[in-house]
């Protein structure tokens, strides 16, 4: 892989979200997806072997879910940059604890794809 | 458009950063008076009645008011008092923002005219339950999520039916996919959908007129459509002071589960939703 490519880590247990979510990615110029996590335990494990520039993080998953697997990579990672995207990222409780947890931003399901783009392109310093 | 609390608004576009919008959230939080201080302003409880209380919630995990209407310490009435004065307290994020100085007010002011804007395009809520049910407030929000996501992902207009019970078990119409509600509201929400209906959600989930009819796609995206309804459910019931959590959704598809069986507990309170390509049915599943 080139080296100034910027690779992206998604945390999704569903094959749909992560599908879509793999082409807004890849839609954008020097973006990758390196990984796909379909529990919270499996992010943190490929998030500590791959070491991606961005993770897309789901809540709701099977075992630890999401808002877990953000403590355990901010605790592992400090600086590693997760957007939540999740059908629950409408409520305020959540959006509160996610980025005390440690995300930098929150998109809620389902998701208007430039919105997206421009979310993840702002974050992986891409503007 | 799905919709949105006014902080998301707000962090979407870059006006606060997640740091300052935290800050504004928990002083918003700080500033609403907790039942305690009320009700011993009010007279109704000592402060050694209050600690008995709070020792007690540390066992049970019940709310404050709930354990002291149990406890015998305060009046339903008096509870409803205290509640009332509770919730006008109460201040507006973008209160919270200002006094925090992130936003002036006329930026305030400017900001939430652009929010109100985009909110007029959420359509009202146009699911009416007639009925009088148990979990009518669940029920209407379910099946209205239901209806503007059909609407929204699918791209389909609906038109509820006649709501019926079912104790014994659900036909399965093309793929069923349940999704269990924890919390104030404990029951299990079930989509059981029509495969012309399931595929043109999956049609246009993928933005492809031309996907192929492959049963599993096709379940997987009624799945993750009934996830993302199911969240915004949640979102929407907490609006309405109900905190229900969700579980990830399972999936069934009629050649192998040919109808849903229910247990000898449970009750299922089914709305049938029209659309011009077929049929499907909400359904909350409750026990008796």
């Amino acid at each position: 892989m080139a080296e100034d490519m910027k690779k992206v880590l998604i945390a999704d247990d569903s094959r749909v979200a992560a599908h879509l979510l793999t082409e807004i990615v890849e839609g954008i110029e020097r973006c990758k997806v390196v990984g796909a996590a379909r529990t919270g335990e499996e992010s943190v494990e490929m998030y500590k072997e791959l070491m991606p520039d961005l993770v897309t993080m789901d809540l709701s998953m099977p075992g630890m879910g999401g808002m877990e697997a953000i403590r355990q990579i901010i605790a592992a990672d400090p600086a590693a940059k997760i957007v939540v995207v999740s059908s629950m990222g409408g409520a305020q409780d959540t959006l509160l604890e996610a980025l005390e947890a440690g995300a930098l931003s929150v998109i809620s399901k389902p998701f208007d794809e430039q919105k997206a783009t421009a979310v993840f392109r702002k974050l992986l310093g891409l503007l | 458009m799905v919709p949105k609390f006014f902080g998301q608004y707000l962090l979407e576009r870059e006006i606060l950063t997640s740091r300052q919008l935290v800050e504004a959230i928990n002083y918003q939080r700080s500033k609403v008076l907790k039942l305690g201080e009320i009700a011993l302003s009010k007279g109704f409880l000592t402060e050694k009645d209050v600690a008995k209380i709070h020792n007690e919630q540390k066992r049970t995990d019940m709310m404050f008011g709930e354990l002291a209407v149990r406890m015998k310490m305060l009046t339903e009435e008096q509870l409803q008092e205290i509640l009332t004065i509770q919730q006008n307290s109460h201040i507006y994020l973008g209160e919270a923002i200002v006094a925090r100085g992130f936003l002036t007010l006329e930026e305030l002011e400017k900001y939430l005219e652009g929010f109100k804007k985009e909110q007029i395009l959420v359509p009202p809520i146009e699911v009416m339950i007639a009925e009088e049910i148990e979990n009518k407030e669940t029920m209407t929000v379910t099946v209205d999520m239901t209806c503007k996501m059909l609407r929204r992902i699918g791209d389909m207009l609906s038109k509820t039916g006649q709501l019926r019970y079912e104790d014994k078990a659900a036909k399965n119409l093309g793929v069923i996919a349940t999704l269990d509600f924890k919390g104030d509201v404990s029951s299990r929400y079930m989509l059981n959908c029509s495969w012309n209906v399931a595929h043109q959600v999956a049609r246009k989930t993928f933005k492809n007129e031309e996907l192929p009819f492959d049963m599993e796609l096709i379940a997987d995206t009624i799945g993750e459509f009934v996830n993302v309804t199911c969240g915004n459910v949640r979102a929407k019931m907490l609006e309405l002071g109900k905190r229900l959590e969700i579980e990830p959704p399972s999936t069934h598809m009629d050649s192998r589960t040919p109808e849903m069986a229910l247990d000898k507990k449970e009750q299922a309170v089914i709305v049938p939703v029209y659309t011009p390509i077929g049929e499907l049915e909400v359904a909350l599943i409750e026990r008796k």
